[in-house]
């Protein structure tokens, strides 16, 4: 029993390491062969885990090489175009100017319940709205809106706004995030006056989040009852 | 680019570990075979000394080498080398020299199993 904790243990670590390796994506957001590398891996260390007959290496080999040519792949496929229409195919456009692609949605073994689904997960009910739909190479659909169906945007309506620069948490569970502080401009002396001016102790703040103009929000945590 | 750097050592890593895995069971296997064939042509000699001095090799040089061995072999094939050599063993000490050439011959199969697992060949990897 506690050698498959060990084993289960060590797996867990090599596991976590591997991933990482290979870099954050959504499982939404994996390529094809992205997303059959992952599932292999789990498979591939699921065996030694159950199984204490079996060598550890055998796995961490088997893991080790498909990381290493998934990174290998991906890097080359970035480097070279041709690679990368191999491997990740092409995006697919399955209605062009407002008229559906018949052809193309027969390829892709896409039916028009599916079409009209991935159009209303893009909040599109009316399929007459659409001037573009392209289902790209992870399987997800990206949708251009005609022109007089595009939502208003500050540029269309001609309005002027203030960019508030990007809001970053500078106090989480009263903690302070310095890493933070690059992003919205802040130090330890304008954190602090904020900080007194809420009236508040750094202990008793839940979060504390500031934009990039220097201005700040501050919420308290909950009294314990 | 890290990354890449990365993935390069650890397939360099990876063909490492294949090929020293390979050249360890090769050796291994090979000197145990050579010394259960010893062991099997010394069981001619009836009254002879040498059944038990050779199957006692065989033990040491085993549990010497056994430690390496179980992290590359699936480990049912090291629990069968195990008790065959403690077999070996007994029947060299009561002189049953005709179940002794049948383990000398059972060990000798599991060896050969073990080091034609690691070959690259096309029935291997199939």
């Amino acid at each position: 029993m506690s050698v498959t904790l060990i084993r289960a243990a060590v797996l867990y670590i090599f596991v976590i390491f591997m991933i990482k390796l290979m870099g954050k994506r959504q499982i939404g957001e994996m390529q094809p062969a992205e997303l059959v590398i992952t599932i292999l891996i789990s498979e591939i260390v699921t065996v030694p885990m159950q199984d204490n007959s079996t060598p550890l290496i055998h796995s961490v080999i088997a893991v080790m090489l498909l990381v290493s040519l998934e990174i290998i792949l991906s890097a080359l496929s970035m480097k070279f175009m041709k690679l990368r229409t191999i491997v990740e195919g092409n995006p697919i456009i399955v209605i062009r100017n407002g008229k559906i692609e018949q052809k193309e949605l027969q390829r892709l073994r896409m039916t028009m319940d599916d079409l009209l689904e991935a159009l209303r997960q893009k909040d599109v009910f009316d399929i007459n709205d659409v001037n573009y739909a392209i289902v790209e190479t992870n399987g997800t659909m990206s949708v251009l809106l005609k022109a007089e169906k595009q939502p208003l945007t500050a540029e269309s309506a001609k309005i002027k706004l203030n960019d508030k620069g990007l809001p970053c948490a500078v106090i989480i569970d009263g903690k302070i995030i310095k890493e933070s502080y690059g992003d919205c401009g802040m130090t330890d002396e304008k954190l602090m006056k904020t900080v007194k001016e809420s009236e508040l102790k750094l202990k008793d703040i839940l979060l504390m989040v500031t934009d990039g103009k220097g201005e700040s929000t501050v919420i308290r945590k909950d009294k314990k009852p | 680019m890290k990354r890449v750097i990365a993935a390069v050592i650890m397939l360099i890593m990876v063909g490492f570990l294949c090929a020293s895995g390979y050249l360890y069971t090769k050796k291994t296997t090979d000197k145990l075979i050579a010394l259960t064939e010893l062991a099997y042509n010394s069981a001619e000699e009836k009254g002879s000394e040498k059944p038990k001095k050779i199957s006692r090799e065989i033990k040491e040089k085993w549990e010497k080498d056994k430690k390496i061995l179980v992290t590359i072999t699936r480990h049912e094939n090291s629990d069968k080398l195990d008790e065959y050599i403690d077999k070996l063993i007994f029947f060299g000490e009561t002189n049953d020299m005709e179940k002794y050439r049948e383990t000398c011959t059972e060990i000798k199969s599991v060896l050969c199993h073990i080091r034609d697992g690691e070959r690259i060949s096309v029935g291997n990897v199939m």
